[in-house]
């Protein structure tokens, strides 16, 4: 088979086919521009946004009150949103949650056909909206974004973007199946490939932080990149959706293996609110779970033999699939305990390319929504802000393309660029798995969830050399492979940004869990930490959080 | 591994399993039914079998996930 060369030019280019770049792309063909989008697999089955297990934020204007939900945000992750891009997107769901109902998504309802409501994760005030899985939410996200006429390149891993007098003018890369070369031009790029993660957690496999590693490379600020998350999810029986807002909103109790519930133990290490029950933030749960197992209490189980006929019914009707799965292993809520375990994650906590309230990046020409940006809305929850997100990106970035402009893109860049790509085809004597495995023990074990300075230091150590002695001999047995092969740089890349983020933050907030700084300091570490490159270096400054409308001290932590 | 097999009688090559796997494991052979190409990389999302409109996937429901994440534990292998 041979090769081609594709060259396309278009007004806005998205990379990534999740929910924030499907909807980056339907919000900018409401007006006369071209949009392009790009995935490495088939939007619409690509990205977390697949997963979902049916919560986005429930705030209703008629009903609620704005810092009511500010206020649970900031308490969630404690104070590290941004105020102004949180309350931005709580604000914004609610049209896009009416235009998503017109398109064909259905809210869960009671008996009585009313939208069902309730407290998610860290919410005290607040409250979430369920709908039945990600699944049908993607069909019907999908469905639009093509019936508005967006141009969808499937298959096709973007490697690099494409740079020129400073501005961002496209991007370039290959498809996974045919091994053709893909070069597109545009006015404005949107980065939308989702979250970092190594091929072992919740998030699909294919979510390796791509676009934010690419952004890293071309000297765009990333924020936040301490914060890489876990969740919990069945240990057994599941199809990738962990239901936490769901269950825990209906009133599910986390419990040990002697069947006792155990989050109460753990609130004081971080200093949340008892009345949230077991419904704390994730980094909650989940250092309560791994320290729990660590003791040799586990298993852990999510127990909902106590909960009402009406209340496991709804929990059916939000999280579909993962109910079936549990029921065609014949476990019964109302019976049987269902194991659980802790997991990588990626969509709640904060982490990826620094952008503003208008999803513009530190670069000129490049905008970022979803989970690969630094997402300034972690306490509220990953879906949410995605959406909203993705609609920021796409007013920038219309507003950019809407004008004449001649953009070109460096020759010799792209060459460059088509140089290095296929290298690994020529052979090495490491395989991508066991690539692959090297960088999961980075993350997983070195950095882990419970960190100190000698692992952390070790995991910065262990990669910089795996990326200098090891990876050089990193070969690909075909194109599908060279997809792998180039994930694992992506992610060796960005795993050294969380290590050396980690280690520069001394303290413990949200899940920057410090086993060697328990405590939270506030008055050195209210701030944000930068992480940029510059020349070979990773250059790390810490950036003081604004109390934009909400103070700290207002917070009672 | 979690990918078992696709049911060759049932299936009728359209596609559908190729065109979304996200994780590019399953491609359409010389047969024109679709196989499973890279059966390793399956990760048990379940998409193929519930977009195959013939019931034509098996993928094994019962997958303990590798637990290597606890720093006090040992990395284990996925066992499926």
């Amino acid at each position: 088979m041979a090769t081609r060369e594709h060259f396309f030019e278009t007004d806005v280019l998205v990379l990534g086919g999740g929910i924030a770049g499907l909807y980056a792309a339907i919000r900018s063909k409401s007006t006369p521009v071209d949009v392009i989008l790009v995935d490495k697999a088939f939007p619409g089955r690509s990205g977390n946004s697949l997963y979902a297990s049916g919560a986005i934020c429930g705030y209703q204007p008629e009903d609620d009150d704005l810092t009511d939900y500010l206020i649970d945000d900031l308490r969630t992750c404690f104070f590290l949103d941004d105020q102004v891009q949180a309350r931005k997107v709580i604000e914004e769901i609610y049209p896009c949650r009416k235009e998503m109902e017109d398109w064909g998504v259905d809210w869960v309802r009671d008996s009585e056909g009313k939208i069902v409501r309730k407290k998610g994760l860290g919410m005290l005030r607040s409250y979430n909206i369920h709908f039945s899985g990600g699944r049908r939410l993607m069909n019907v996200i999908r469905g639009e974004a093509i019936r508005r006429g967006t141009q969808i390149l499937d298959r096709v891993m973007m490697t690099d973007l494409l740079l020129n007098r400073g501005e961002v003018v496209g991007a370039a890369g290959f498809h996974i199946r045919t091994g053709d070369f893909y070069c597109i031009k545009a006015k404005a790029t949107i980065v939308a490939t989702g979250v970092l993660d190594a091929k072992g957690g919740q998030p699909q496999w294919n979510l390796t932080g791509d676009g934010v590693a690419a952004a890293l490379r071309l000297g765009a600020e990333l924020r936040n990149m301490e914060q890489y998350d876990w969740t919990m999810g069945p240990a057994k029986h599941f199809d990738r959706s962990s239901g936490c807002h769901v269950l825990l909103g209906h009133g599910a109790h986390l419990v040990n293996g002697s069947q006792e519930r155990f989050i109460h133990k753990y609130l004081d290490r971080f200093g949340y609110h008892a009345d949230l029950g077991d419904r704390t933030p994730r980094n909650v749960f989940v250092y309560a779970i791994a320290q729990e197992t660590a003791q040799g209490n586990g298993p852990i189980y999510i127990d909902c033999r106590h909960l009402p006929d009406d209340e496991i019914d709804s929990i059916k009707n939000s999280i579909p699939f993962l109910y079936n799965s549990w029921k065609k292993a014949n476990l019964n809520l109302k019976k049987d305990l269902i194991e659980y375990t802790v997991l990588p994650h990626g969509s709640t906590a904060t982490g990826g390319v620094r952008i503003n309230e208008q999803a513009e990046t530190t670069i000129p020409g490049l905008f970022c929504a979803g989970d690969a940006a630094d997402r300034m809305w972690a306490g509220i929850n990953g879906l949410t802000g995605a959406i909203v997100s993705g609609c920021w990106a796409a007013e920038s970035a219309v507003k950019r393309a809407i004008l004449p402009r001649n953009i070109e893109v460096d020759v010799e860049q792209v060459d460059a660029i088509k140089q290095k790509l296929y290298r690994p085809l020529l052979g090495g004597t490491l395989k991508t798995d066991d690539a692959i495995r090297e960088v999961q023990k980075f993350l997983y074990q070195d950095i882990g969830i419970m960190r100190t300075a000698e692992r952390l230091q070790r995991a910065v150590s262990n990669i910089q050399t795996f990326r200098s002695e090891v990876l050089p001999k990193l070969g690909a047995s075909d194109y599908h492979d060279l997809a792998k092969a180039l994930e694992v740089v992506n992610i060796t890349d960005l795993i050294e940004v969380v290590a050396l983020s980690s280690l520069f933050r001394e303290e413990t907030r949200y899940f920057n869990i410090r086993e060697d700084y328990r405590g939270r300091d506030d008055e050195k570490w209210r701030k944000w930490v930068i992480a940029k490159k510059v020349g070979e270096e990773i250059e790390l400054t810490a950036e003081q959080i604004p109390e934009t409308f909400v103070k700290m001290d207002d917070l009672g932590l | 591994m979690p990918f078992k097999k696709v049911l060759k009688y049932r299936c009728t090559g359209c596609g559908t399993c190729v065109d979304t796997c996200p994780v590019d494991v399953l491609r359409l052979g010389p047969d024109g039914k679709s196989y499973a190409a890279y059966p390793k990389d399956c990760m048990s999302c379940f998409m193929c079998t519930t977009d195959c409109p013939m019931d034509a996937i098996e993928i094994t429901l019962f997958k303990r996930r590798r637990t290597p994440f606890l720093p006090t534990l040992e990395f284990n292998k996925t066992d499926a």
